[in-house]
């Protein structure tokens, strides 16, 4: 894997900087939920003074009334205060999380050119779609409930202390078994419970690809076989399902007796304090009370810790991108004289690999086409993505009008050199703002313009809203050769002096080849053109070609020269005009 | 699957209650020990309050030694709740569980069984929604089902206790919770019409994100990645205002979830303590009505869910069912013919493509998707489209051939095969994975699919592979490129034998080089048997004994390659239209020699000099292993 992931520590900072950068919301929050609890602890309260009243002999009916009464109020001023503090803790988790995704996409966007063009996508696509949505249940919920938990379970030993602390001793009594089994249990159920995930990914998986590829499975009859696989797929699930239900068929029943048994531990233990005088039977009864209403926030606060280890799992792969070094430091106002571009001495090497490229002089004219050509493995793209200024050489030069083209900020670097790929990709938008990615600002008539540079503006016309038509997955789909075309007239758009084209592949529409030649063709007019040539006829239709071997440029020059001075190239046209190379 | 009775295992798709007791009735043991278990747990936390008002009334009150009786007792109904609780979690789970891991079952295995019908009207993701959502919200129906019959039963007993005690006052719970229950469904209402919208907001904003890393290298090299950000953190904002929208409800809601049980509480107690003063009940009872009232939360909270997961269940079933009842495109006529004899002739009366036995038969159209038609129509995967153009195998119509045999002997393998995750081996080894008792031995097997693989030229692709054959290839055989996955699932038709092998555009990702390597060894390994490929490269068609040239989907004539490209007529400049393309000045014009002018693959025509001696391999080794590492 090519993206860091955050050590625990990372995560814990980021964590804390969060939570301190919030403090006076979560002050706030935690306050209101302080007073609201304070409101449901009357009911207990309430109760043990009437039990005590009545016992004295001194209760009336308006005493009945005036508890009934405050009990009401009580439960107002809790519903209408818990209102307020839990809309703003869910405010607060709902910025907070929105804060998150945020900044881990500014991050994504400002990724070093280098790690996008190698790390690929799926590891980020997985980070910005699943690791994201995982931890909104911790973050939209968990932070809330938590703090309501956290505060109420205080507030409630607290009152029961101040009821008679003597009496209230008696609930810690479950307090070593709590902290015992949960250690125990926590210790295990994370992973059991990411265990369970990866196995509910896995049986999604193989569901899809059944589904996906139904039509091959009832082509050859291998139905029989795909169903033994899904069966595997339940049987793993249902063996994790078994396994973190084994913990909590442990956990709970020990949770629910630590918090049973104190409530009977205040009682034997309240009467043997009554008996002494040191208790009133109202004190027991509230305290006995106070013990059965701590069970509801205990438990959800220890309910919450799974969901905060799953959390804190997707947490450090989400700010882990935010590790990955910076590939350049360009210098802001470094300014080319022209558009030449100069390759000099350039060696380079992978990270504890051996050299690919081993001293390349290369001199390409403004406005000159160049091929270059070699067997593959020769460091043809390598060479490409150093001219484009992905990578920096480990050694010598690459300028562009005298300055170091990996020293000139993205989007100056851009206007000089650009890496052309048949990668396309169709932005889900407006046609418009897909081509104004390269020109922001551009009006419709330059887009126009660049639309009929490569020979497009016919059939965007045709579309129902022209330029306005939403394309993309979920709008308009075109087809590869009109994306292909989008995104040429991008580079148009673009207008970079130099191109670096490196068709890795076939053009993938036959029938659409030949318009996209010519679109090609058109966008590379008056253009300074290195082509990494994949077939013989671009180098020959080139002004010159160099011929590149294990890293070294071993012929340079025009096609007839070559072929005249009868080396590598000459050999290799030559087997292209004579043979039935076709048939190996 | 309709026509056929419902069994044990046969699922009743007649209507959603049918359906529901029918997966009732495969996990009768769960439920009821989940309703056995939920009634005494919950009776377990009516008893509590009791107990402990007895406890104080006749123990801490009246000072006296019972107290140790009440609190043994108190301790024994702890000891039963524990167990119970955890008894009925396993029953809860079991039941969520079974029921959703059968439901993924039946659509998984109705899904390999249905073949292409199934994608036909629903998309892929919605049908592996079923399985990933709509599955744990049926399942969670048979977990609320039991704990709402304990909730029912507890509050039945609490009310009676409360009635005994005094008719009034049980009378209130009796109807006071089942109202208040209402009320709290009824405001939940609103909620989820926000939640509904926050929902679809995220998966905006998801896609948006999705999208934005799916094209980031165009938008770092090109730019926009500023305004893309941009759009996301607008996005995002959305998000946050439809949660926040969400929130100020859901607080209310909160609020009135204290506020509203409250009250009722309040008014029991004051009712209650009215009962003391005049002396008919006890303080101790006081206390175990306040219990009770609280008590009676817990199954009141059960009602209210129980609610929101069957809305959610029966829309999940209804969604399950709409799965299960697609139909094959192609099934078995009442009464079937016998299959022809080995060797019977194939003829596909719309397009008049005749296939002939043990030839090599190339297809080729102006427009390739009609030629596909063409060939997918021989491997009869929709009857309804046979109607109008029939395929004739020995005279008989095959619609009329019991599935099962065409599929064995007439396979076709369509432009995008899917590869499957497992071991490559027995990916690739069919008839095996037709059935696991196939008889063979382990070496038999690996030199068999050894031999396809190299026939797809892949050798290479399993060569690289740590484990080889062995190796575990992940779903939908992702981790190969498309030239990889063409070739092994080359090899794997190959592995069928079939009598009949037709490959639609089996070279369509592969370089020429490759290309030329698999029409010789294809012409090896199907010497004498009937093949059938659609492609439009003259490599391939080279190979074959005879080129069905079409024009929309109708023969306009058939020759050889050798032949049609020298043919000076309407049907020869229709097929060197098809076959030639010129791009480059560098490449021969229309007429000649096209074999050799087709490809100019530096790779291709680079490897084939080192091979003749044209160009010497230098010594550092194999280029190949060099640089792009």
């Amino acid at each position: 894997m090519l993206l860091p992931i955050a050590d625990t520590r990372t995560v814990r900072q980021e964590a804390a900087r969060l939570l301190r950068h919030h403090g006076r919301t979560l002050t706030s929050v935690v306050v209101l939920h302080t007073l609201a609890s304070l409101c449901g602890l009357a009911g207990p309260w309430l109760i043990g003074r009437i039990v005590d009243a009545i016992a004295s002999g001194t209760a009336t009916l308006t005493t009945v009334n005036l508890v009934a009464l405050a009990l009401v109020a009580a439960f107002a001023g809790q519903g209408f205060i818990s209102r307020f503090a839990q809309q703003r803790a869910m405010v607060l988790g709902e910025t907070v999380f929105a804060a998150l995704r945020e900044r881990f996409m500014a991050t994504v966007g400002a990724l070093p050119l280098s790690t996008v063009e190698r790390a690929g996508t799926g590891d980020l696509l997985s980070r910005t779609t699943s690791d994201i949505q995982s931890i909104a249940q911790t973050v939209r919920f968990g932070v809330p409930r938590i703090l309501v938990a956290g505060v109420t379970t205080i507030l409630t030993i607290i009152a029961a202390l101040l009821t008679n602390p003597l009496v209230a001793l008696a609930l810690f009594v479950g307090v070593p078994s709590i902290v015992a089994v949960s250690r125990w249990y926590l210790r295990r159920s994370g992973r059991g419970y990411q265990r369970q995930l990866a196995s509910f990914a896995r049986l999604t998986g193989v569901v899809s690809e059944t589904v996906e590829g139904a039509h091959t499975i009832e082509a050859l009859s291998i139905a029989p076989a795909q169903q033994r696989k899904i069966d595997a797929a339940l049987h793993e699930r249902r063996e994790t399902e078994r396994y973190t239900l084994g913990l909590r068929t442990v956990w709970l029943p020990s949770m629910e007796l630590s918090f049973l048994v104190p409530i009977v531990a205040v009682i034997a233990w309240g009467a043997w304090l009554v008996q002494a005088g040191d208790a009133t039977v109202g004190e027991v009864t509230a305290v006995a009370l106070y013990g059965t209403q701590l069970i509801g926030p205990v438990n959800e606060l220890l309910g919450w810790m799974d969901e905060i280890q799953i959390g804190a799992t997707a947490l450090s792969r989400i700010i882990g991108v935010a590790e990955v070094p910076p590939d350049r430091h360009p210098i802001p106002d470094a300014r080319p004289s022209d558009d030449t571009l100069l390759a000099r001495d350039v060696r380079y090497a992978y990270p504890h690999g051996r050299d690919v490229l081993h001293g390349i002089n290369l001199d390409p004219e403004v406005g000159e086409r160049l091929a270059i050509v070699g067997p593959s493995g020769s460091g043809k793209s390598t060479l490409g993505r150093l001219l484009a200024g992905i990578d920096t050489p480990t050694d010598g030069t690459v300028t562009v009008g005298g300055v170091r083209v990996v020293d000139l900020p993205l989007e100056r670097l851009r206007t000089h050199v650009a890496l052309v790929t048949q990668e396309h990709h169709v932005f889900v938008g407006t046609l418009a703002q897909n081509l104004q990615l390269a020109a922001p600002g551009a009006d419709d008539g330059m887009l126009e313009h660049a639309l009929s540079v490569v020979g497009a503006l016919e059939w965007v016309r045709s579309l129902p809203t022209g330029l306005q038509t939403v394309v993309g997955s979920g709008g308009v789909l075109l087809t590869p050769a009109q994306a292909q075309q989008v995104a040429l007239a991008r580079l148009v758009l673009l207008d970079p002096q130099t191109l670096v084209l490196d068709e890795a592949t076939s053009l993938l529409d036959p029938n659409a080849a030949r318009t996209l030649e010519t679109a090609l063709e058109r966008v590379l007019a008056g253009r300074t053109v290195v082509a990494i040539a994949h077939r013989l006829h671009t180098a020959h239709d080139a002004d010159r070609v160099a011929v590149m071997r294990d890293g070294h440029i071993v012929e340079l020059g025009h096609h007839d020269e070559l072929v005249a001075a009868g080396g590598d190239y000459a050999a290799l046209w030559a087997s292209w005009h004579s043979s039935d190379s076709g048939h190996a | 699957m309709s026509g056929t009775a419902p069994s044990a295992d046969r699922p009743n798709l007649e209507s959603v209650p049918r359906f529901l007791l029918w997966q009732a009735s495969r996990q009768k043991r769960f439920l009821i020990g989940g309703v056995t278990f939920g009634v005494i747990w919950m009776l377990c936390q009516a008893l509590w309050p009791y107990l402990l008002g007895r406890a104080i009334d006749d123990g801490v009150a009246a000072q006296s030694a019972e107290v140790w009786l009440w609190c043994g007792l108190l301790l024994a109904v702890a000891v039963v709740q524990a167990v119970s609780g955890a008894l009925r979690h396993r029953m809860a789970v079991k039941n969520l569980v079974r029921a959703s891991l059968h439901i993924g079952r039946l659509i998984g295995h109705h899904s390999a069984e249905t073949g292409s019908a199934i994608t036909a009207t629903t998309p892929s993701g919605e049908i592996v929604a079923t399985v990933s959502t709509d599955a744990l919200s049926l399942g969670a129906m048979f977990d609320v089902v039991a704990r709402l019959s304990g909730g029912i039963v507890a509050y039945l007993v609490v009310s009676a206790i409360m009635l005994a005690t005094s008719v009034e006052l049980g009378l209130v719970v009796l109807i006071g919770v089942p109202v208040l229950g209402g009320l709290l469904a009824l405001l939940l209402r609103p909620l989820q019409t926000r939640q509904t919208v926050w929902r679809e907001q995220t998966g905006l904003l998801t896609t948006l994100g999705a999208d934005t890393v799916a094209g980031l290298r165009v938008l770092r090299g090109i730019g926009g990645e500023d305004e893309f950000i941009a759009r996301y953190a607008a996005r995002s904002q959305q998000v946050r205002r439809a949660g926040v929208h969400l929130a100020k409800l859901q607080s209310w809601l909160d609020g009135l979830q204290v506020f509203l049980p409250g009250v009722f509480l309040a008014f029991i107690v004051w009712y209650g303590a009215r009962l003391v003063l005049a002396g008919t009940i006890s303080a101790g009872e006081l206390i175990s009505f306040y219990g009770y009232a609280t008590f009676l939360v817990i199954p009141l909270r059960t009602g209210v869910e129980a609610t929101q997961v069957f809305a959610k269940g029966i829309v999940a079933t209804r969604r399950v069912l709409d799965v299960l009842r697609i139909q094959p495109a192609a099934r078995d006529v009442a009464s079937p013919a016998s299959a022809p004899p080995v060797g019977a002739e194939l003829v596909d009366v719309a397009s008049g493509v005749v296939v002939e036995p043990g030839q090599f038969t190339g297809l080729v159209d102006a427009n390739p998707d009609a030629a596909a038609a063409v060939a997918t129509r021989l491997g009869r995967f929709d009857d309804s489209a046979h109607a109008a153009a029939p395929v004739l195998w020995g005279a008989v119509d095959h619609r009329r051939v019991p599935i099962r045999e065409l599929r064995k002997r007439i396979v076709v393998s369509d432009a995008h095969p899917h590869l499957f995750g497992g071991a490559l081996i027995d990916g690739l080894d069919v008839k095996r994975a037709r059935d696991p008792a196939f008889e063979g031995t382990e070496t038999g097997q690996f030199r068999a699919v050894s031999r396809a693989v190299d026939d797809a030229a892949a050798t290479e692709t399993v060569e690289g592979l740590p484990d080889g054959l062995r190796q575990t290839v992940a779903e939908r055989g992702r981790s190969f490129s498309g030239g990889q996955r063409q070739r092994l699932s080359l090899a794997r038709v190959l592995l069928t034998d079939a009598e009949v092998l037709v490959l639609i555009e089996p070279t369509s990702a592969l370089d020429a080089h490759t290309e030329s390597q698999i029409a010789t060894r294809l012409r090896h390994a199907r010497e004498g048997r009937t093949t059938v490929v659609v492609s439009a490269s003259p490599l391939v068609l080279d190979r074959m004994d005879i080129i069905r040239v079409m024009q929309d989907g109708r023969v306009v004539g058939s020759g050889s390659h050798a032949e049609l490209l020298r043919r000076e007529d309407d049907t020869g400049y229709l097929y060197r239209s098809i076959v030639a393309r010129t791009v480059s000045a560098a490449e021969p014009a229309e007429g000649e020699e096209l074999d050799d002018a087709s490809t100019g693959a530096i790779d291709t025509l680079w490897y084939a000099a080192e091979h003749t001696g044209a160009i010497p391999v230098y010594s550092e080794g194999h280029p190949d292993a060099a640089a792009d590492r």
